[in-house]
């Protein structure tokens, strides 16, 4: 019986040549983006920034982001 | 940390480093709520510190309305997959930041019209500024391979409902 489970174990571990190598595992954002078959053309949308909405001005946030980055 | 390290020079103690900076995959509730979570507490930029205590501008503080979240934090593509002619629109507000996490409100413009079809939307989620997510213990940032994150967003409820009453 010993035996018998060695050998089982030996065939899992040896790999056929012949086999087409195992597709490796598909990443969260390419699985968001995957378009199936028969189904409507999917749409990329960015965010908008609302009229009057102030932000802080990109020179200035720069500046900080270094800043931080100086700190850590 | 210092007192950790001085104390593991001394023999006092064995110094284990902390895990390496992971977020959690962002949570999205059905009123446009996205929740992150870090894996271990992470230092809070100062300009947002200074910001959510109420300090302007001219005291190194942003509030946090004022921060571009798609520009300078995490950058947020919406996937539409249900592929109706409808015109998503939406806007980001960044809502608090702490050492445990953080939470980022999606104004949708219609929210009815979110994963409306067969397939739910999804966003994608791209940290922008590895150095804003720095382990407050060992100083290092987020690596590259933890930073990019999608989820399937949930069908939301109309502008002033409740999720709770909706849920239940």
């Amino acid at each position: 019986m010993l035996s018998k489970v060695e050998n089982a174990e030996d065939d899992d571990v040896a790999a056929d040549p012949d086999q087409p190598k195992e597709k490796p595992a598909e990443s969260p954002v390419e699985s968001a983006l995957k378009q199936e078959k028969n189904e409507p053309e999917v749409k990329v949308v960015g965010p908008t920034i609302p009229p009057g909405k102030v932000l802080v001005d990109n020179k200035v946030m720069e500046s900080l982001l270094k800043e931080n980055e100086a700190r850590a | 940390m210092a007192k950790k390290l001085k104390e593991a020079k001394e023999g006092k103690i064995k110094y284990v480093p902390p895990p390496p900076v992971k977020v959690s995959a962002p949570t999205i509730t059905r009123d446009g709520k996205i929740g992150i979570k870090f894996n271990q507490p992470l230092q809070v930029p100062d300009f947002i510190k200074k910001g959510q205590s109420g300090r302007l501008l001219a005291e190194g503080g942003i509030p946090l309305s004022e921060i571009n979240v798609q520009r300078d934090i995490i950058e947020f593509i919406f996937i539409q997959k249900s592929g109706l002619d409808d015109k998503i629109e939406y806007s980001l507000d960044l809502d608090h930041w702490t050492e445990e996490g953080m939470g980022v409100k999606i104004n949708f413009k219609n929210p009815l019209l979110i994963s409306k079809g067969k397939n739910n939307d999804a966003m994608v989620s791209v940290i922008k500024n590895k150095n804003l997510f720095v382990s407050k213990e060992s100083g290092e940032p987020i690596s590259s391979k933890h930073s990019t994150f999608a989820n399937p967003v949930p069908r939301q409820v109309p502008h002033s409902t409740s999720i709770e009453v909706v849920d239940e």
